[in-house]
């Protein structure tokens, strides 16, 4: 017996996840996110066959477009921002006649009039099947006016089918307004409904963690205090403000970066088995540790926390300003643009073991990695002369660029003598699997439009996360520039940041 | 970057790992960068030598993606002097954007009116401990020895293609037998190849409406290449795929190419037609008498697929695009898959059915 509930000739296909049928609506089409990120995913997945024939696009923005500027527009951000593109003209033809503008300003009852209308039309003429993905591509003041407007309008409604939304990082600049933000989502949205997405967890290493820890015998048994000395979770970027300075100036690299993708990359390093690849199951497993992440006082702050701002200098050979002359900056701006903080996770796997997260712009060279450096071993065999050879082994997963895992051990050199000497064990991503990695919007779109969560922050990690730093960023409010070094463009961060690692016999892995 | 070859005068496992050793040290010392991995062993098997080459163009082009040990066998029946040749060859490709070489390493070896046998037990010490071991009958040839049929036992899986075998059905009946034993899961490059068509036709019955429709299809039909006769391998496994996909069990089939092998008595018919164009898939069709009917018409160039459906108030057009994938890429497509495919069995299976033609 034919079973129609599956598409029976989806079966054994190797690309058989398929995207629900379903509207994209984008708010804020006509901004950078939907240009350079969010079409080029939607074209990239349309042209693997991932989404399904009945689907349409629904911009949504303030801008005197017509459905033919958008698509026209967006065809421009294809061009210079798609993965795939050469010889797609054709393709693109077939992808834009799915592709609709509505022009409307946020707060405007009319406009979400239209919109539902629209909807209604396209599940007729597109089959979208009463689906709806919202997605807030706006700057955050905009997601209350829209999530209002959209419960005012019952666009929420899953009488027909379902609706979800997507809502970009930052969720809010402080704990209480990240409550607040999530209280207004799920006062028209239910929990298992809301996507709040960060580009980073969709980054294929970033899900290599979980297989890399939990698909081999060999790393859990090790993956504890017993055996690791310290871990280090590095996000250096080389770029400056890159005319975000308004932006960046109200919210400092700690907002950022180091509130949303750092505390990921800590959770996927230091949880427990899932009991699962559920989303919850996983959510639950990663807001445990979050909740083992030993709150810093007032005073430890300044102890277990180093801020930095960069001053002029030369980043790869070029010229950099100081972030004081930047464009947008306040000349007597306090924000940091360097963090570098010690914690610790207060656990039975973690007891004891710090983990030192540092993240900063306008650093030498571009680079996210975690580092676990495992504990020395009782120097006993090799003497005094090659004590300072043997080096304690370390294991790196770099997320971006080069992707990869490497192992750092101790080996014999080639001759008659005892010489030791480190040598490096890898797996690159990139010349393992020759197909390269999916764009992370490709992902987190296909997951979101699937009904995956798993890559999508929940309501509580958020506000955990949030918990952690915000003992820091009032500490750092109340001194003001005190307390806030200087550092060089193009250099590894303030001397400050090193010593909090020299105090400990420890210092920042050399990248 | 051009092979580093080194002839050998016989078979000789010691100096071909010598040899190996010695190529590799000579691109250490010349290449700079040289990132050696192994992820298999792959066994190719031709029956000339224009087959080897085009299997060690392959392997070298895909050995970024899944660096091998590849031992390529050439078994020239034809010739009746009796004569094994073997060389070694390491072939370097830069890795995407940055100074580092992927190499691979080949051993062809190359036997004139040789054992099979002989042939066979000399080559597996060559492969390597603890990686996958591929097998593949890089012509579609399949080799008549028993050592060779031991071989496949031992493989972990075996890469066929069945649009370049002299006779599809020959293959499949062999893969079908093959099937009964505990043995390595079989990846046909020719059904990797037919996969973004099928993606492009599953594309319609993505739709509630249209799947709904499915019980009552009473027609499949498929406008394929056929030669002398004999439609082509992918139009075969397309007929095949639709068959076992709508679970039909009695059919008649109706081949175009033979008028008179039609079977009006069944209620439900596979119409082979063969194609003017000779695409090896043209056009895929499924048809109810209550009017309702789904085609797909392929490019020529294998980049989209123009769907038309109809069915009482509807009539839906679109445009699919398709993945066009170079024979490299449909290597390392094969060379991915590590279980064996059920739908592909079901397929085959039903291929032979529709080619012999089930019981009313």
């Amino acid at each position: 017996m034919l079973d129609l509930s599956v598409n029976p000739f989806r079966e054994g296909l190797t690309e058989s996840r398929v995207a629900d049928p379903c509207a994209f609506v984008i708010f804020g089409a006509t901004g950078d996110l939907t240009h350079r990120k969010l079409i080029p995913a939607l074209f990239s997945l349309y042209l693997e066959s991932l989404l399904p024939s009945n689907f349409a696009i629904v911009g949504f923005a303030r801008r005197d477009w017509s459905d033919e500027r958008f698509r026209d527009e967006m065809w421009q951000g294809i061009q210079a921002h798609a993965r795939r593109l050469a010889g797609e003209r054709e393709a693109w033809e077939g992808f834009a006649r799915s592709l609709f503008y509505n022009r409307s300003t946020f707060q405007d009852p009319e406009g979400y009039d239209r919109l539902k209308t629209k909807l209604s039309e396209l599940d007729k003429s597109h089959d979208t099947h009463g689906n709806r993905l919202f997605y807030l591509a706006t700057p955050p003041s905009d997601y209350e006016p829209i999530i209002e407007q959209i419960g005012a309008h019952n666009l929420q409604s899953e009488e027909r089918g379902w609706a979800r939304i997507i809502v970009e990082k930052p969720i809010g600049t402080d704990l209480a307004s990240s409550r607040e933000l999530n209280s207004a989502i799920r006062s028209v949205f239910p929990e298992s409904r809301i996507y709040r997405i960060d580009h980073f967890l969709g980054k294929e290493t970033v899900q290599n963690i979980l297989v890399f820890r939990f698909a081999n015998s060999i790393f859990e048994p090790i993956w504890n205090q017993k055996y690791v000395d310290h871990v280090q979770i590095t996000n250096a970027e080389n770029i400056g403000l890159e005319g975000r300075g308004a932006f960046f100036d109200k919210a400092g690299i700690v907002r950022d970066l180091a509130q949303n993708h750092q505390l990921q990359l800590l959770t996927l390093m230091a949880m427990e088995p899932p009991s699962s690849l559920r989303a919850d199951a996983i959510r639950d497993e990663k807001l445990k540790v979050l909740q083992a992440v030993r709150l810093l006082t007032r005073e430890e702050v300044d102890e277990h926390a180093v801020r930095g701002q960069y001053t002029a200098g030369l980043v790869q050979g070029q010229p950099a300003l100081g972030y004081l002359e930047e464009p947008n900056v306040q000349p007597d701006s306090a924000t940091e643009t360097y963090a570098a903080v010690r914690l610790f996770v207060d656990n039975w796997r973690w007891a004891g073991v710090p983990f030192y997260l540092r993240v900063g712009k306008r650093l030498p060279k571009k680079s996210t990695e975690i580092s676990l450096q495992f504990k020395e071993i009782p120097n006993i065999l090799f003497g005094a002369t090659q004590k300072d050879a043997v080096r304690p082994d370390l294991l790196v997963i770099r997320i971006q660029p080069d992707e990869g895992i490497f192992l750092r051990f101790t080996s014999k050199e080639p001759g008659p003598s005892m010489r030791l000497q480190q040598v490096r064990m890898g797996f690159q991503y990139g010349a393992s699997f020759g197909t390269p990695s999916p764009e992370a919007y490709e992902r987190l779109l296909l997951d979101a439009a699937s009904g995956e969560q798993a890559l999508f922050a929940r309501d509580d990690e958020v506000e955990a996360q949030w918990r952690i730093v915000m003992p820091v960023l009032d500490r750092w409010r109340e001194l003001g520039r005190q307390g806030l070094h200087e550092y060089q463009a193009g250099t590894w961060g303030p001397l400050e940041a090193f010593s909090l690692l020299t105090r400990d016999g420890r210092r920042w892995r050399r990248i | 970057m051009a092979p580093t070859d080194s002839t050998l005068a016989s078979v000789d496992i010691s100096t071909i790992e010598d040899e190996l050793t010695g190529l590799w040290k000579q691109q250490d010392e010349s290449a700079g960068a040289v990132l050696r991995t192994v992820l298999l062993t792959l066994l190719a098997y031709c029956r000339n030598s224009d087959c080897a080459q085009r299997v060690s163009a392959s392997v070298a082009a895909i050995a970024a993606d899944h660096p091998a040990r590849a031992i390529i066998v050439t078994d020239e029946a034809a010739e009746t002097e009796p004569n094994i040749k073997a060389w070694v060859s390491v072939s370097c490709q830069l890795v995407n954007r940055s100074d580092k070489q992927h190499c691979s390493e080949q051993v062809f070896l190359q036997a004139h009116g040789a054992d099979m046998g002989r042939i066979v037990s000399s080559v597996q010490p060559l492969a390597l401990p603890d990686v996958p071991f591929v097998l593949w009958l890089a012509d579609g040839a399949i080799p008549q020895s028993d050592v060779f049929g031991k071989l496949v036992q031992q493989s972990d899986r075996l890469l066929i293609e069945s649009a370049v075998a002299e006779d599809a059905l020959d293959l499949f009946r062999w893969v079908t037998d093959a099937m009964h034993e505990p043995g390595p899961s079989v990846v046909d490059l020719t059904w990797i190849g037919l996969e973004s068509r099928r993606l492009a036709f599953a594309h319609q019955f993505d739709l509630e409406k249209w799947r709904s429709m499915l019980p009552e299809v009473d027609c499949v039909e498929i406008t394929g290449a056929c030669d002398n006769g004999k439609f082509s391998a992918e139009t075969l496994l397309m007929a095949g795929w639709l068959v076992s996909r709508l679970q039909w069990y009695g059919y008649g089939v109706e081949s175009h190419t033979h008028p008179g092998q039609t079977a009006p008595s069944h209620s439900r018919i596979v119409r082979l037609i063969p194609s003017a164009s000779g695409q090896p898939v043209e056009r895929v069709t499924l048809k109810a008498g209550s009017g309702m009917e789904v085609s797909v018409d392929y490019s020529a160039d294998g980049t989209e697929a123009h769907v038309h459906a109809e069915a009482e108030e509807a009539n839906e057009q679109r445009t699919v695009p398709m993945k066009k994938r170079s024979p490299e890429r449909l290597l390392c497509g094969a060379l991915e898959i590590v279980k064996q495919d059920s739908v592909y069995l079901d397929t085959v299976r039903t291929v032979m059915e529709i080619l012999t033609e089930p019981a009313p």
